[in-house]
């Protein structure tokens, strides 16, 4: 299935079958001429060095991730390729409006599941994945977040097949990161590569802190009446996307806090500072719900705060995302959006789903079951990658294990065919090559849905591989979206 | 601003004096060790002097009495079980930077966080060719490049008073130290035993701390016992002395104050402090005993520590092994 596919003499290896962003050979695709003529032009040493450049700027500030599970080197560096990935103007105005539309849908099903369940009434989603569901938080029902917003900050993870075939892959609801790699790609870009960006026909993407900001303002509690305080909420400096909280904090200038900054007291939530206690009105949280808070979750998380849960569902303060707002992210529910889309706005689907079995339902199991070699199975409350299983890539015996978790617990799976992910060429050992990508625009919802023009493109660097997330070696592009 | 973020920049401030004071150290020890022995004096093991100054008793892992110089250095410079440690002192000094990032400028914590992938990248120092010397300097140049970019590009604000605390209180606590390690030097009962054998010593207290020429600068003396006790503990220009670390020390108290518009409560345990600093001769201190100043100091100089932390809410840590315990539902999202 692997044929050589030639941009110029540097070339290796490709699936001859998957969509190349670039285009092949002489059949450039448009917004594409500029980097080809780049690529074809430098050599490979110029380009190894300007990536050796580049790694050095990322290590001096300090753009590293931790992976769970690593004891040697607690922060590493995610693999930045130079070569960016471009949309053109049509192509992110069906982007833009795809994430903006499904933002739209996922929040006025979250508002659904904690008030009436209207959708559920109807028919459209089962009870299993709503009510029922793990992280159905039940203390949220019939409280109503200021706008109605829940998500505020959602990452669309979406794939190519083709020209026009874009597949929505996974909404992530609950703190989805990546948003400070696009923002520090894009300076790293500008400063190697100034020539590209003459002229502004790239649109910039530096404006999220601002729309970031301006979101939190527009959700600040009914309680507080003038300017609202801002904070980050994080775990600390030993959790994989620290860089990506204080780079934010640093950005807006607001305070970036760990649960211990925070209390509660008479219903409010205050900072600990040099100066006494200093009222807090919007938190940006990123911990997951079970740390939030002891006294409401789980009683042994040291990072949350005690009764931050009751101050925000007495209106004096609001967190972003709501609490329970996983209830519309997980890889079962994923199957219901296209119908909360009919459901709550009456359109349809601007960016469709990936087809997608229930392992919940016999029949779809069955199907699963007899054709494991074609697909890719996910944990419903998997993520980064971490306990899936690619058919096509697993041995007969990785397969007859997996089929055994499976087993136990069908509904914790959802299975998917193959995608021939697109390629995009990529600086490798050996020279440019094609390797698969993934795309992660953020839309932020206050008073409006705002999507900043960009987002995060994640490349799998094994030969082949299809697995793009950065705790499994994936690396990440600058992503360029073309204003003309 | 965060009482955490006032702790973490605080013990940057710290660990960064505390690996210039380690380089230094080790610079008096280098040299001294190539200095002539008096016949009379029971020879004296230079290496086991810094080690006991860098608070060494309770980390070095053999007989501190005995220790080689290749051992000494490398517990001052690479051991990771020494909290002291120049490994130690980046490490911590980088951890808290940081944990408080958007308090820092880009050229803080470029500097902090070089200082680290240099050293990480470095041959560890040997003691038998000039790679101890190109080290030290590398040491000193490096917490030179943090000060000044401290100095040179932080807002003239808390973050950078809380910052000059941590410098001070540990400067006094350094020269406190080496002070004691070799007050039987200085005592008034040491003669000069021929051959000005001795003077090397008491130059190696101030080369110690950094400060043999700008002793002879600001005193016009040669180098004597009681002149080095009086420069060190007394001496308002000595850039080291405790009585300058001192005044800093209320310096950025006062700054706080204003900035404030409350006065700390530890600003009183400070002036008591200054008080007791504010000597008009050195024999009063060694006729006291010195011995028994300095320990008592350095104790005085540890409540000073607490109770800047009790004045702006120091005390808070999650623990690693706590915030790991985060996100297990969706780590990557």
């Amino acid at each position: 299935m692997c044929a050589t596919q030639r941009y110029s003499d540097k070339t290796v290896l490709g699936t001859a079958t998957c969509f190349n962003e670039m285009g092949v050979g002489e059949d450039i695709r448009p917004g594409y001429a500029d980097i080809a003529d780049w690529i074809a032009r430098t050599d490979l040493a110029d380009l190894h060095r300007k990536c050796e450049e580049a790694s050095v700027i990322l290590r001096r500030i300090g753009v590293t991730f931790a992976v769970y599970g690593e004891q040697t080197d607690a922060e590493r560096l995610i693999p930045f390729d130079l070569i960016p990935r471009v949309f053109t103007a049509p192509e992110w105005q069906r982007i833009e409006a795809g994430v903006m539309q499904r933002s739209r849908a996922l929040n006025a099903f979250i508002r659904d599941v904690y008030h009436d369940a209207e959708i559920v009434r109807a028919g459209k989603v089962p009870d299993r994945l709503v009510s029922k569901n793990d992280v159905f938080l039940a203390a949220m029902k019939g409280f109503s977040p200021p706008l109605d917003i829940y998500a505020h900050i959602i990452g669309t993870d979406l794939v190519r097949t083709g020209p026009d075939e874009f597949y929505v892959l996974e909404d992530n609801c609950r703190t989805p990161s990546g948003i400070s790699y696009v923002l520090e790609n894009r300076e790293l870009m500008m400063r190697l590569f100034p020539e590209f960006f003459q002229g502004g026909r790239i649109a910039p993407v530096d404006g999220y802190p601002d729309l970031l900001q301006l979101t939190m303002e527009e959700v600040k509690p009914p309680a507080c009446t003038g300017v609202p305080t801002l904070a980050i909420l994080t775990p600390g400096p030993f959790n994989s996307a620290y860089y990506e909280h204080s780079f934010l904090a640093d950005q807006m200038g607001i305070s970036l806090v760990q649960g211990d900054d925070l209390f509660v007291e008479n219903g409010k939530v205050w900072m600990r500072t040099t100066r006494g206690a200093e009222r807090v009105d919007v938190i940006y949280r990123r911990i997951d719900d079970d740390f939030l808070d002891p006294l409401a979750f789980r009683p042994d998380s040291a990072l949350g705060v005690p009764g931050l849960m009751r101050a925000y569902l007495d209106g004096n303060v609001t967190l972003l995302n709501a609490p329970g707002s996983g209830v519309a992210d997980d890889k079962a529910t994923y199957c219901y959006v296209p119908e909360m889309i009919r459901f709550y706005l009456g359109e349809e689907p601007i960016l469709p789903n990936v087809p997608t079995y229930q392992c919940g339902d016999a029949d779809q199991y069955a199907h699963v079951r007899d054709n494991l070699q074609d697909l890719v199975v996910k944990e419903v409350h998997g993520s980064g990658g971490y306990g899936m299983l690619v058919g096509p890539k697993a041995t007969a015996d990785e397969r007859t294990s997996y089929l055994q978790r499976m087993e136990s617990s069908p509904g914790s799976f959802v299975a998917q065919p193959t995608l021939a992910l697109s390629t995009s060429p990529t600086l490798v050992e050996e020279g440019v090559a094609p390797r698969h990508i993934d795309f992660r625009p953020f839309a932020l919802s206050g008073q409006t849905v705002r999507v900043t023009p960009g987002g995060l493109t994640r490349v799998a660097l094994p030969e082949g591989s299809l697995v793009v997330n950065s705790s499994q070696g994936g690396g990440v592009k600058d992503t360029w979206v073309l204003r003309y | 601003m965060l009482s955490r973020v006032a702790e973490n920049l605080f013990w940057f401030g710290r660990y960064f004096e505390r690996l210039e004071h380690d380089a230094r150290l080790l610079d008096a020890a280098r040299r001294m060790s190539m200095m002539p022995v008096a016949e009379t004096a029971a020879p004296s093991n230079e290496w086991s002097s810094v080690l006991v100054a860098a608070g060494g008793r309770r980390t070095f892992p053999g007989d501190i009495e005995t220790a080689a110089a290749q051992e000494a250095v490398n517990h001052l410079v690479s051991d990771p079980s020494n909290p002291s440690s120049v490994f130690s002192c980046l490490k911590a000094a980088r951890d808290n930077a940081r944990a408080v990032r958007a308090s820092l400028t880009t050229d803080v914590w470029e500097a902090t966080n070089d200082a680290r992938d240099e050293f990480r990248a470095m041959r560890m120092p040997s003691v038998n060719d000039g790679s101890l010397t190109d080290f030290i300097d590398w040491a000193k140049a490096k917490a030179a490049r943090v000060r000044g970019a401290v100095e040179g590009t932080l807002a003239r604000d808390d973050a950078l008073q809380f910052i000059r605390l941590g410098w001070f209180v540990e400067r006094a606590d350094s020269t406190a130290r080496i002070l004691d390690v070799k007050y039987h030097l200085l005592l008034p009962s040491v003669r000069e035993v021929g051959g000005g054998v001795d003077h090397y010593q008491w130059a190696s207290l101030l080369q110690a701390t950094g400060t043999l020429r700008t002793f002879q600068f600001v005193t016009h003396d040669h180098v004597n016992p009681k002149g080095v006790a009086a420069f060190l503990i007394l001496q308002p220009k000595s850039p080291r002395s405790l009585r300058y670390s001192y005044s800093q020390i209320d310096a950025a108290l006062g700054a706080l104050e204003a900035l404030y518009g409350e006065r700390p409560a530890c600003r009183s345990v400070v002036e008591e402090m200054l008080d007791r600093l504010l000597v008009d001769d050195i024999q009063i201190v060694l006729d006291a005993g010195l011995h028994e100043f300095l320990t008592d100091f350095i104790s005085a100089n540890y409540r000073v520590s607490d109770a800047i932390g009790a004045s702006f809410g120091f005390g808070l840590q999650v623990t690693e092994a706590e915030a790991n315990g985060a996100g297990p539902t969706k780590p990557s999202q």
